[in-house]
């Protein structure tokens, strides 16, 4: 088991070794960064300069070493062409709208898409599984800023405007640690679009595995032996329709952790994914790279939780 | 013993024929024409597929189309037709059958070459994503050990880049251009059918008509496109069809941000992003609604598409409902 | 043209037809076949391995057909394998018609594939589902490239009227054809580049015994017109007689006795085959009732470890001390031809009742399984614990 783990993340640095190559080759692909550092008042002391803090008038080897260097030891991601800010502020001062657009997102698909499923598999055929299913089939169909401009329009400037109700906020993040209330209320609607999508899916999923599991000869055991058909279909059923859920979750919340910048851009959330495209509107590179760097980081270490959940919950990963 | 054998072998089968039943000959059928019937009944499949036709007609004749109802995408309407005098669009009404957007342009034929976007990137994405994975499953199936190792660790780290964020990384690298949007997006995906196919090359080798072919004296090349290919055509097809919608899906959500088409030609995502910027989508729902229901419509068509080809490929008789 | 099977005579033999120079076709000398198993992912270097084929040497003359009889897992199917060049050889060498085969490059085999094919048992696995059959038994032209378009299609056809089908089906998928008629187009696939040698393992086991007759006519038909010799692997004893020439028995990768058909039926020097004979079904009740019935105990031991000496005595009636720990050679048995051959260390003699001998060495021990062994014990364990509280009760 042991061995098992320290293979896996192995597995995982190796990947992100390549992945900072990438970023690496992306940032010098295609000519010299020193002119877009030096700004629009160059002169060429000062573009000496640039390049010489930038480690340009080193060999290409030398130039990676010293990145590598600095993104393990010091943890250093750079800094931004356009503001000289450090790109580590930058991003962990927009972590916390991110994580809890993420997170909550995270929660509120769970709850909305097993029961759905469940719902589904139980009574195949129904109106509520043909309800399920086509809910999952237009919420698979839908990009996620579509999802998000319909909500606004509906629940923000109808509710709002015409009718007066002032339920939901326009655009805005608040701090859990500032307000919590005002934290909640600003993230309801990001949180149902950005859940949307992923709870059709996760709905889907559910329902496909549900059905499955339930057609098995011990669930027909179970109800033979006349347990109630609540305990087959939560105590039995549900439990191994889990595994590829919680596998596909980790996996899920990894990706998601470094692609919410549609629902932030829309709801003027100050988090990572609009740092990133502020930054890319300006040809800020070192700002949009850092940020690909900490997505990758953050998709390589879901994938390794979940490789090593997998291998608990299931022994045959493991040996083979 | 051969007593026994000679009396038991009763009537001969006759040479070559197709068992005939009382006169009446049953044919058989290929399983391409078994398939084909099956499509045929499934009547959702069906309109889906005609809807799917309708897009690409209408992509491929976006230009004559929109000269047909006199209007063009890149010239706005200043006048009282195209905006109000606030500089408000103008809904739907017989100048313009769908109304017009911020600019005053017609939202219709706007539509007509956003399609003509959308099915490029959707089709050409999809086609260098199978054609890729393809080729990287089948030669990390059916080599297996290190080549495989290797490959799969290869598709491990493209699974692991952001999409988004590296999307935006390349858009500030290089600019925007038609060919890098498709570059990008194939680029993140091709690793799925490349697992799908890797997985059902590594059951078919050892069936036994790979062992003939072998027998025979194959190349491994020969085996890998004569044999096993054939076998991977139906759930490459269904993957295929699946995959497009998610393409015209990421297509449309880099235009949103600005890194796909650029202004002013016309893409769905672009025209959603312009009506949101502006806000204008509060007062001008045609701006919202109209690309909005085309995007919809146009991924929905392929779902379900997909969906009713791979029950058509593959019934498994106790299916229940569409999963 | 041989005469077709009729309702007294049977199934047409093809023995003795052509086999009229006695130089090997096929030589086969201490051939090994060793898995090694991997047992733990982690330590890749097993100790572990199964000698599917272990040292076994035998000839197969031009123009005869030589039967290969055993359980399943004695390695039959490996040996086939090695004679074909599927599988590469651990050790020992294969000759095929004065050419050794077993060191050959890959190309280099390629040329001899022409000469040796393969007869596949599944009828429904060993054909393409998703390629027409014109196609499928056409690839051994288009592998080698020998005749394109047209002439192709002309010599496929012909083909496929040799082995009994309708040239119009050319077109048609495997799946529009019954299981007899499957084979039939294995068959046309393997005549296509006018082998010498047809390796067939175990073609009729899958069909219907009705079908088994046909094909085991077409394939005598063809041997006769096509001047083929054939290895002929099955595990039906009664099919094997019909067809060969001579017919060897393996057991646990070895080759444990070699005859001509009808001696090693009738005399039968091995106490393994004698045994394999005695279980074979025959439908009149009154030989049936008279024959011996021999009866061995256990199961097959596990390839992995094979029994020391002669590996058939765990489970051998005539089992001795020195069984235990010689091994045998295929020698000459005395009473029988020259060319019979047994690897025994105390053959079956003439009027012998095998089903009344008893073993002399202790053969208990050998055949159980551990797990079972395990079992045993402590069911034997609660049982007397049972017994002791009973008497204090």
């Amino acid at each position: 088991m042991a061995r098992f783990i320290l293979k896996r993340l192995t597995l995982g640095v190796v990947v992100l070794f390549v992945v900072s190559v990438a970023v690496f080759g992306i940032f010098f692909a295609g000519g010299d960064p020193a002119p877009r550092f030096c700004g629009k008042t160059c002169t060429p002391d000062r573009l000496a300069q640039v390049r010489h803090r930038l480690y340009l008038d080193h060999s290409l080897i030398a130039q990676y070493w010293h990145y590598l260097h600095s993104l393990i030891v010091d943890g250093n991601l750079g800094y931004s062409f356009a503001t000289q800010a450090s790109v580590n502020s930058i991003i962990s001062s927009g972590l916390p709208a991110t994580a809890s657009l993420a997170l909550g997102a995270a929660v509120v698909w769970l709850l909305a898409s097993i029961p759905i499923g469940i719902a589904a598999a139980t009574k195949p055929r129904s109106i509520r599984d043909r309800l399920a299913t086509v809910f999952a089939l237009v919420g698979l169909s839908m990009p996620t800023f579509l999802v998000g401009l319909l909500l606004l329009y509906v629940l923000f400037y109808q509710l709002t405007v015409h009718a007066g109700l002032h339920w939901f906020p326009p655009a805005g993040f608040v701090p859990i640690t500032r307000d919590p209330v005002q934290w909640f209320v600003h993230l309801i609607l990001p949180w149902f679009t950005l859940a949307f999508v992923t709870a059709a899916s996760y709905a889907r999923l559910t329902r496909g595995t549900m059905l499955e599991v339930l057609g098995e000869d011990y669930i027909r055991t179970a109800r033979a032996k006349g347990l109630s058909e609540r305990r087959v279909v939560y105590r039995h059923g549900l439990r191994s329709a889990l595994t590829p859920i919680v596998t596909l979750l980790g996996i899920d919340i990894g990706t998601l952790l470094g692609g919410t910048i549609v629902t932030e851009k829309l709801f003027g959330l100050q988090g990572i994914g609009q740092s990133a495209l502020n930054a890319q509107s300006q040809g800020d590179l070192p700002v949009v790279l850092g940020t690909v760097l900490v997505g990758a980081f953050f998709i390589v270490i879901a994938n390794i939780v979940v490789d090593i959940l997998y291998a608990v919950l299931d022994a045959r990963v493991r040996l083979s | 013993m051969s007593v026994v054998i000679a009396e038991v072998a009763g009537t001969p089968e006759p040479p070559g024929g197709s068992p005939e039943v009382a006169g009446a000959k049953i044919a058989g059928r290929s399983p391409r024409a078994l398939a084909w019937a099956r499509l045929r009944r499934d009547k959702v499949a069906l309109v889906s597929l005609g809807f799917v036709v309708f897009v690409v007609l209408v992509a491929i004749f976006a230009h004559p189309l929109s000269q047909l109802i006199g209007q063009s995408p890149y010239k706005p309407d200043r006048g009282p037709n195209g905006l109000s005098p606030s500089g408000i669009p103008v809904g739907p009404s017989t100048h313009h059958w769908l109304g017009t957007d911020d600019q005053g342009r017609d939202i219709l034929s706007r539509l007509m070459f956003g399609a003509q976007v959308s099915m490029i990137v959707g089709l050409a994405a999809t086609a260098i994503e199978i054609a890729v994975g393809v080729v990287v499953g089948l030669i990390a199936g059916f080599y297996g050990g290190k080549v495989d190792s290797f490959l799969s660790r290869f598709m491990d780290v493209v699974l692991s880049f952001p999409f988004l964020l590296t999307a935006l990384a390349m858009s500030a690298r290089f600019g925007n251009h038609l060919s890098i949007t498709i570059g990008v997006i194939a680029f993140f995906s091709w690793s799925q059918p490349g697992r799908l196919v890797r997985g059902q090359v590594l059951a078919l080798r050892e069936r036994e008509f790979v062992e003939a072919a072998r027998s025979l004296g194959s190349s491994d090349l020969r085996i890998m496109f004569v044999d096993i290919l054939p076998n991977l055509i139906a759930p490459v097809m269904v993957y295929g069809t699946l995959l497009i919608p998610v393409n015209i899906v990421a297509e449309s959500t880099l235009s949103f941000l600005g890194l796909g088409v650029t202004i002013p030609k016309a893409s769905w995502g672009q025209m959603l992003s312009d009506a949101s910027g502006s806000g204008l989508y509060q007062v001008a729902w045609w701006f919202l609604v109209f690309p909005g229901l085309a995007l919809l419509l146009t991924t929905l068509a392929f779902n379900l598409l997909g969906d009713g080809l791979r029950d058509a490929l593959d019934p498994r008789f106790d299916r229940i409902g569409k999963g | 043209m041989s005469p077709r099977a009729t309702a007294v005579e049977g199934v047409t033999s093809p023995r003795g037809a052509h086999s009229t120079s006695d130089d090997a076709f096929v030589r086969v000398e201490h051939a090994v076949k060793r898995f090694a198993i991997h047992g733990n992912q982690l330590f890749r270097r097993s100790k572990e391995a199964v000698h599917a084929v272990d040292d076994v040497s035998f000839t197969i003359r031009r123009g005869e057909t030589l039967g290969l009889v055993g359980e399943s897992g004695c390695g039959k199917s490996t040996l086939a394998r090695l004679v074909t060049g599927l599988q590469p050889v651990t050790s020992g060498t294969v000759v095929f018609d004065g050419q050794e085969i077993t060191r050959l490059s890959r190309a280099q085999l390629r040329a001899v594939r022409r000469d040796v094919q393969m007869i596949f048992q599944d009828p429904y696995g060993s054909l393409n589902p998703r390629r027409r059959v014109g196609s499928i038994i056409g690839d051994p032209y288009a592998i080698h490239d020998e005749s394109r378009g047209d002439e192709r299609k002309r010599k496929v056809q012909e083909l496929m009227e040799v082995v009994g089908l309708n040239p119009e089906h050319y077109n048609r998928f495997p799946a529009e054809f019954s299981g007899g008629q499957r084979q039939r187009i294995g068959i046309a696939r393997a005549l296509a580049l006018k082998p010498k040698l047809l390796v067939c393992d175990e073609p009729v086991s899958a069909l219907d015994v009705s079908i088994q007759a046909q094909i085991i006519n077409l394939l005598a038909d063809l041997q006769h017109d096509f001047g083929l010799t054939y290895l002929f692997i099955a595990h039906d004893l009664s099919v094997v007689r019909q067809v060969s020439t001579r017919v060897a028995v393996m057991y646990l990768g070895k080759i444990v006795e070699l005859a001509d058909a009808d001696e090693l039926y009738e005399r039968p020097r091995h106490p393994y085959t004698a045994a394999l004979l005695s279980a074979a079904p025959i439908p009149d009740p009154d030989p049936a009732r008279r024959r011996q019935r021999i009866v061995l105990r256990g199961d097959v031991p596990s390839p992995v470890s094979p029994p020391s000496g002669c590996r058939f005595h765990t489970r051998c009636p005539k089992a001795r001390q020195d069984c235990v720990t010689v091994v045998p050679d295929l020698d000459a048995v005395t009473g029988s031809s020259a060319a019979h051959v047994a690897a025994c260390l105390h053959p079956v003699v003439d009027g012998e009742d095998l089903g009344a001998a008893a073993a002399v060495i202790d053969q208990s021990d050998q055949a159980e399984i551990p797990a079972l062994e395990a079992i045993e014990k402590i069911t034997a364990g609660i049982a007397r614990s049972v017994d002791d509280q009973g008497s204090r009760a």
